[in-house]
């Protein structure tokens, strides 16, 4: 484990852990529709008993998301949004929420910013942890050693049909949690979830990392099922679209009560 | 021997993929090098290059070029000469093989001006495959004809309507279909770029080109020659004709680039030219992006040349000096499409128009003494509708 229990992230998760809680992540493309919305969904995620923050950052080729959040990453490049503007907005949220605060994002994005930049910039603005898609942890030495450096968790994500050998090697450096990909695939909803039990399983028997599912969650029955086995759950696509297809409409609202609704359910 | 076996050369390459598809590479990596040790399986290899894709092809003495240019002596490698009419059939048929071995009844590609979309569609129809082809929505409307021989073969084109609508959204497309039926699906990479191994099976099928070239010229001229031209979109049909000359170090490599309307963000497609080192499609690669990392739109008057990034051996060439990258522009691209139709009768793809382009614009700065070959990657016949 790099990051240790002075991080955010690491220790909103163990202490829900400890206390049989089951934690609630959230995803949301940073800058979707713009920066300010962005800030007020953050307030009121945390508000409404969110324990984690995924803020993704817009890249251009984002190959591992499904349409919903690929159309809301353009939008949000198209509106100007960068890195640095990200950084800038999560600064004025620091001590001001007690979710822990993530970026997702691809690796283009940190790598052209600078990697020993982005982490001490992550470090100063209220940023707990990273996670990076199309970074296997083979190809994250510099990155994950400068996040330990910086007291950052690493996050990385495992698949259904990852090895044995694979799920020790992603556990091994990833702190606060391990993302368990539900299917293989892309992110966005799904009609049908596949059963997790055998996969959640398996990589029990080889981490204590708190285990938290991803991809393909929209609703309380889904995220309950779930839940029967991992310690927490991630919904992305499904705000995405709530916002989206409320842009005009009061978007925090309407996500900030999908949201309550959805954690009642835990 | 690059790469080494986390696919790096020197500092390019590597993996950069969703953890989904790291088995999957893992497994196509060990089939492969089980492969390349198959005395049966290069057998068959060699079989269906020969019988099916017309191998070898001629290395011409382009006479009345060399003449009208009154400069160095100029070959030229004929992959135009080959079944679909460009060097993509070589890895091609490696590929479909490759899907064969492991059981896979499906594949998938992405395709931009269309050829290796055809040579997927070819390969498929010839081992019964199942095969879908990604195509930017863009690239659709203009290589119609291309669309219609996929069709013809039995394909399913499936245009992309995400991103720019071009090249690089059809490989986004590509992996994220991958991601979901990796199980049964194998998807056949049409150049040297991607995550290991791709860059090293690509280049594996399309060595060919080199080796055939090499042989060619000693019995026909007794020396090797001083350089070797080729054009470089993602940069398979260089690495092709390269590799086999890499420890020749006499011999010069030239890799033209499209530098488009000029050198402006988002005119060109010259990666190596106008880009910086970055992370796309699975490998750490020059690459055409802005101050935050966004990959840039990029044009090329060849479709085929018309994408941001560039594969890793080429970036890594391009670090130690191995090959000399440079532009040549539409126009001048155009200029050698028509000149080489004109006096030796080839009809040049628009992407190896611009290595003609490059030695008859240079044509005096060569010894006449020099050997050039220049390698033909395709036939222009699908460009002429374009330009009508």
């Amino acid at each position: 484990m790099s990051a240790g229990y002075s991080n955010k992230l690491v220790k909103n998760m163990l202490v829900n852990k400890d206390n049989k809680r089951k934690s609630f992540i959230v995803y949301i493309t940073g800058g979707f529709p713009d920066l300010k919305t962005t800030k007020k969904l953050i307030l009121g995620l945390d508000k409404a008993g969110v324990d984690v923050i995924e803020i993704g950052v817009p890249f251009s080729d984002p190959v591992a998301d499904g349409p919903t959040i690929q159309e809301s990453s353009f939008y949000a490049l198209q509106k100007g949004v960068t890195l640095k503007k990200i950084l800038k907005m999560t600064k004025e949220l620091r001590g001001e929420i007690n979710a822990a605060v993530v970026l997702m994002g691809y690796y283009n994005s940190f790598l052209k910013y600078g990697l020993s930049k982005f982490v001490t910039g992550c470090k100063n603005n209220g940023i707990d942890g990273i996670i990076i898609p199309d970074l296997v942890p083979e190809e994250s030495c510099t990155l994950s050693k400068l996040a330990k450096e910086n007291g950052l968790a690493m996050v990385f994500l495992i698949a259904p049909n990852s090895s044995e050998k694979r799920i020790r090697l992603a556990a091994s450096r990833s702190s606060g949690f391990l993302y368990c990909v539900s299917v293989k695939g892309i992110t966005g909803q799904r009609k049908k979830l596949p059963d997790i039990s055998k996969y959640i399983s398996k990589v029990r028997k080889i981490t204590k990392l708190p285990l938290a599912v991803g991809f393909g969650v929209s609703n309380n029955a889904q995220a309950g099922h779930f839940l029967k086995k991992a310690d927490g759950v991630i919904v992305g696509s499904a705000v995405i679209k709530i916002i989206k297809d409320n842009i005009k409409n009061k978007p925090v609202e309407k996500v900030v009560r999908f949201v309550k609704s959805l954690r009642k359910g835990f | 021997m690059m790469p080494d076996k986390h696919g790096y050369f020197g500092k390019y390459g590597g993996m950069f993929v969703p953890e989904t598809l790291m088995p999957a590479l893992e497994e196509l990596k060990n089939e492969f090098f089980k492969a390349t040790k198959d005395k049966i399986f290069k057998a068959e290899l060699k079989r269906y290059l020969t019988e099916f894709a017309g191998r070898p092809t001629e290395l011409y003495y382009a006479e009345k070029l060399t003449r009208y240019l009154k400069g160095p002596k100029i070959y030229l490698k004929r992959e135009d000469m080959t079944h679909t009419g460009s060097h993509k059939i070589n890895n091609c048929i490696g590929q479909a093989l490759m899907a064969l071995r492991m059981g896979k009844k499906r594949i998938i590609a992405e395709t931009g001006a269309g050829q290796h979309g055809v040579a997927t569609a070819t390969v498929a129809a010839r081992f019964g495959l199942k095969c879908d082809v990604f195509m930017g929505e863009e690239d659709c409307k203009r290589q119609a004809l291309n669309v219609y021989r996929m069709k013809l073969l039995g394909t399913n084109v499936i245009p992309v309507t995400s991103g720019t609508k071009t090249l690089k959204d059809a490989l986004n497309e590509a992996m994220r279909d991958w991601v979901s039926n990796v199980d049964n699906t194998y998807y056949m990479l049409g150049t040297v770029a991607g995550p290991h191994p791709y860059p090293l099976m690509v280049r594996y099928f399309q060595k060919v080109i080199g080796e055939e070239a090499r042989r060619q010229i000693l019995v026909k001229e007794g020396r090797l020659p001083n350089f070797i031209v080729a054009c470089v979109g993602g940069g398979s049909n260089a690495i092709g004709i390269f590799h086999h000359f890499f420890h020749d170090k006499k011999v010069k490599f030239i890799g033209v680039e499209a530098g488009g309307r000029g050198m402006k963000p988002t005119m060109n497609s010259a990666s190596i030219s106008a880009g910086a080192p970055g992370s796309l499609h699975g490998s750490y690669t020059y690459l055409l992006q802005d101050k935050d990392g966004q990959v840039l739109n990029t044009h090329s008057i060849a479709a085929g040349l018309d994408y941001p990034g560039v594969g890793p051996e080429h970036s890594y060439y391009k670090d130690i000096g191995r090959a000399e990258y440079t532009p040549i522009m539409d126009k001048d691209a155009l200029k050698a499409y028509d000149l080489l139709s004109k006096i030796e009768g080839v009809i040049p793809a628009l992407e190896s128009s611009h290595a003609v382009a490059y030695v008859v614009k240079n044509a005096k700065t060569f010894k006449k003494t020099d050997l050039i070959i220049i390698n033909l990657s395709g036939r222009g016949d699908k460009d002429v509708g374009r330009l009508l």
